[in-house]
């Protein structure tokens, strides 16, 4: 603090103007102020006084010099004008002070010169040195009267306070307590250092807020020091404003770290907080809301406020009411609107519809997602997808009805990369209540483009048609998916077209083989009468196989597949270790026998015996539904109830870099054992099952714990892989 | 290539700034000064004065390079690692971390993040950033002003029409009702 003094100096010198008399008269200025540092030296005050006063008086905003009107020698009411306005509760108080005239009606000089500010600087400092404190206290004051936005006053008063805090006593009389109880305007005798240290603190704060509010340059080292004396005396507004310290992109990145919750609480921060949120574009352009209130006649408003909306998300509207006029109002105003998900938050059987057949919607010219679930298919809706057909990439329907065969008959979405239809609750529960069919051929002519396929919960049908899906590479049918034969002029058992060599992923999780073969075997131009599912077709079904090398994915949960047709499907990926993943359902023991003749009576199916053609070296996830290994000697299909899965065991060795295993053999007893052994095999580190039960549960998550294996309960079995925009 | 060689870097925002000798495995947590080192010959930078301007104290320099100092083992990403942004909410601060950034005051905090900011360094700016937002998460708006010092400038009424306006967004929760 000692070096206030030099860099006002250093402060000054790039204030001063080009002009030779201005120099001279700053020179002049210069040298008497030296005069008076060196006198204060010396300890002659007096003289020092008289040399600082010139140099006061020598400033260009007072042209005519000594003749100008001063304060009168009794400086009480400017004083108590200041301190009052320190101790009060707003914040602008000093400030304002600052800028009227001082109780008796003298109006203070006020000048923004450096040099003029230096000058009453030294002249405090003098007084101080001189004990007497209270002129120091008042000149500090003028000084902020001077310019309330340098930081100069501010230090030097707090300098004056800090010394009297320091040395002020329980003995009245002295210098130091009397300057200290005029300060205080006799609140208390003998003066309260609480008192004092509390002005102290107000003063310093007045300080920070009056140079930072209302600055106009760059920070001057005074600044710096009236921040050092902050931390030093441990004052709370010390702690900076970040929303003053930072650039935008570092707000950004903090704010981008709050959730919802947090961001509404520091919208009411203040109003530069309010500003930094309102207009951070990055932080508006992804919004996800949850389960949003009804915003009424605010969202237009907030609309036209963030008009850079790119991802919008509705998880629930079921209290914000999207009516037409709402969604009109987010895409007139969204021109930049990229990704748009609407769940009505309805239950599944119940959907909503829109309140109008108007349309006033428009073209977003950068929509690419929409999803929209438990909407009525109607006029709006329809509207919203065949304005954008051109820039839709990603489509998903769920819940919306049987009128998704009339929106998609009749467009062309040439972009569109993934679709999903899925007719019922999105993680359904129980079977939809309505099953609506679902013309597939009319969706592939649509969509040329299309890479992934999701479908669920409909009746299924293939209308004759030659148009193929070039691209597709990943399919997943659903669990909840039936087949419909019958509609159209000829029965046909195929609902999608031929897959072709590209398929890298194919997920088949209902238990119905008619889909399975429907699905897989679609290159047989034959067609076998229905039902299909009869080993007595496989030689049949052989020759209608997809060649599929890229494959690295294969679940099916229809117990379709026998080794011979499984060989098809997976040895091309299998063999080029291009297969990753592997789930299974085990085609009931009954049908095996027949397959695989050259086997004793006594022995099932086994997989590492029956599907060497599995052993993909890069595989990491097996999973097996269905299957228990124990064959009774005494009866070939008696019920029994005894369990073995060994075998599974054994098929789990057999890949190098499994991780994660699926087992769901069924309602056995003893299928607890197994699962036991699988957590503590070495290379198990996920286990996905759902017969784990009460204390075999709490056991087996122990034992997991221990081992760090993850063991989860998920029903029916893993589920698919389709990543969400919500999530 | 020898690990121990140094570089020279002084901060020109304000004049006379000091100069940083850095040894150079910790100056490369600069992505800015690796950057600098591939686009220009090696010699020179070792001998010359990289200039940096940022608007921070050389203190706050200082405590930047003694974290990078320290780390000077560390793996760096690679430049055109954009990196996943979301990795830094489950940051854990190493127990030297934690020390360190336990006894910085706000001032510096705030002076790292500029530089880190400056400088991209991204491991102590992910940091620095989360000491930030752990001073708002979870906290009321009173409390918020209260931990940053910030006076409040707005009216009862304009608190309460923002109150309203963005309350219908937040999942119908009640928002605390704060009385100041």
């Amino acid at each position: 603090m000692a070096a206030s003094g030099d860099a006002a100096s250093g402060d000054a010198a790039p204030d001063s103007q080009p002009n030779p008399a201005d120099e001279l008269s700053e020179a002049k200025v210069h040298a008497a102020l030296a005069e008076g540092r060196n006198l204060v030296r010396h300890r002659q005050y007096s003289k020092a006084l008289h040399a600082i006063m010139e140099a006061v008086y020598m400033c260009q905003c007072n042209p005519a010099g000594n003749g100008k009107t001063r304060h009168g020698k009794d400086k009480s009411c400017h004083i108590s004008q200041c301190i009052g306005a320190v101790n009060s509760k707003d914040a602008d108080a000093l400030y304002k002070v600052a800028k009227i005239p001082c109780a008796c009606g003298y109006s203070w000089p006020s000048c923004v010169r450096p040099l003029h500010m230096m000058a009453l600087d030294a002249l405090a400092e003098c007084l101080d040195k001189a004990e007497q404190h209270t002129s120091a206290i008042s000149t500090s004051l003028a000084m902020i009267r001077l310019d309330p936005a340098s930081a100069v006053g501010y230090c030097r008063g707090a300098k004056i306070l800090q010394y009297l805090l320091k040395n002020c006593s329980l003995a009245s009389g002295s210098p130091v307590n009397r300057s200290v109880v005029t300060i205080l305007r006799g609140d208390s005798n003998p003066p309260s250092a609480i008192l004092l240290r509390r002005l102290l603190d107000r003063f310093i704060e007045h300080g920070l807020h009056n140079t930072e509010f209302y600055r106009r340059g760059p920070k001057s080292s005074f600044d710096v020091v009236l921040q050092m004396m902050a931390y030093k005396l441990k004052i709370g507004v010390a702690r900076r404003d970040p929303v003053k310290a930072f650039p935008p992109e570092v707000l950004t990145m903090v704010f981008s770290l709050l959730n919802r919750t947090d961001i509404s609480r520091c919208l009411r921060v203040s109003q530069r907080w309010h500003g930094a949120i309102m207009q951070d574009a990055i932080l508006w352009a992804d919004l996800r809301l949850g389960r949003p209130g009804n915003p009424g006649r605010l969202f237009p408003k907030f609309l036209l406020g963030h008009p850079g909306i790119k991802t919008f998300v509705l998880g629930n509207a079921s209290a914000f009411q999207l009516t037409t006029a709402k969604l009109g109002c987010l895409l007139h105003t969204q021109p930049q609107l990229r990704q748009l998900y609407l769940d009505s938050g309805k239950p599944y059987g119940a959907r909503q519809s829109a309140d109008s057949t108007e349309s006033p919607y428009r073209l977003n010219p950068h929509l690419t997602h929409l999803t929209l679930i438990s909407f009525d298919m109607t006029a709006t809706f329809e509207k919203l997808v065949q304005l954008n057909v051109s820039t839709l990439e990603v489509l998903d329907l769920i819940n919306t009805g049987r009128q998704v065969n009339f929106v998609l008959r009749d467009c062309s979405l040439p972009n569109l990369r993934k679709l999903r239809i899925i007719e019922g609750h999105l993680h359904p529960s129980k079977e939809p209540l309505e099953m609506p069919l679902l013309e597939i051929g009319p969706i592939v002519n649509a969509t040329p483009s299309l890479e992934q396929f999701h479908l669920d919960g409909v009746g299924v049908a293939w209308a004759t048609s030659d148009s193929v899906w070039p691209s597709l590479s990943k399919l997943i049918l659903g669990p909840n998916l039936r087949f419909s034969p019958l509609i159209g002029a000829i029965p046909s058992p195929y609902f999608i077209p031929p897959l072709s060599s590209n398929m890298r992923s194919i997920e088949i999780l209902g238990s119905i083989p008619d889909i399975a073969f429907g699905a897989l075997f679609t290159k047989l131009r034959l067609k076998p009468p229905y039902p299909m599912s009869n080993s007595f077709w496989s030689p049949i079904f052989e020759q209608g196989s997809p060649y599929l090398p890229k494959l690295e994915v294969f679940r099916c949960m229809a117990p379709a597949l026998d080794p011979t047709l499984l060989r098809h499907i997976i040895e091309p990926a299998a063999k080029s270790d291009t297969l990753k993943v592997l789930d299974l359902a085990v085609v009931p023991r009954s049908t095996f026998p027949s397959v695989n003749p050259s086997n004793s009576a006594n022995s099932t199916f086994e997989p590492v015996r029956d599907l060497p053609f599995a052993l993909s070296e890069n595989l990491h996830t097996l999973g097996l539904h269905d299957f228990n290994f124990y064959v009774d000697p005494t009866s070939r299909f008696g019920a029994t109830s005894e369990f073995d899965g060994k075998p599974f065991l054994d098929w789990v060795d057999c890949f190098p870099n499994l991780h994660t295993v699926a087992c769901y053999p069924g309602q056995w007893q003893r299928v607890d054992a197994l699962i036991m052994q699988l957590i503590v095999h070495p290379k198990v580190k996920v286990i996905h099952q759902d017969c784990l039960k009460g204390v075999a549960w709490d056991e087996a998550s122990i034992l997991a714990e221990k081992h760090g294996v993850e063991l989860h309960h998920t029903p029916n079995h893993m589920p698919v892989n389709w990543p969400m925009l919500e999530e | 290539m020898a690990t121990n060689q140094s570089l020279k870097l002084q901060n020109t925002f304000r004049p006379n700034g000091r100069v940083f000798e850095v040894e150079r495995s910790a100056a490369e947590h600069s992505a800015v000064v690796r950057m600098l080192l591939e686009d220009f010959d090696e010699p020179d930078l070792l001998v010359t004065i990289i200039p940096i301007s940022i608007d921070t104290s050389d203190d706050t320099l200082a405590k930047v390079f003694e974290w990078a100092t320290h780390h000077k083992n560390m793996p760096k990403p690679a430049l055109d690692d954009d990196g996943d942004r979301d990795e830094v909410v489950t940051i854990q601060l190493a127990s030297w971390d934690d020390e360190f950034f336990s006894d910085i005051d706000s001032e510096t905090l705030y002076g790292i993040l500029i530089a880190t900011n400056y400088l991209d360094i991204k491991p102590l700016y992910d940091m620095a950033v989360q000491v930030v937002v752990n001073m708002v998460r979870g906290k009321s708006t009173k409390q918020i002003r209260e931990i940053l010092g910030i006076t409040s400038d707005f009216t009862a009424e304009e608190e309460a029409a923002i109150r309203k306006e963005t309350a219908w967004a937040y999942d119908g929760e009640e928002v605390p009702n704060e009385t100041s």
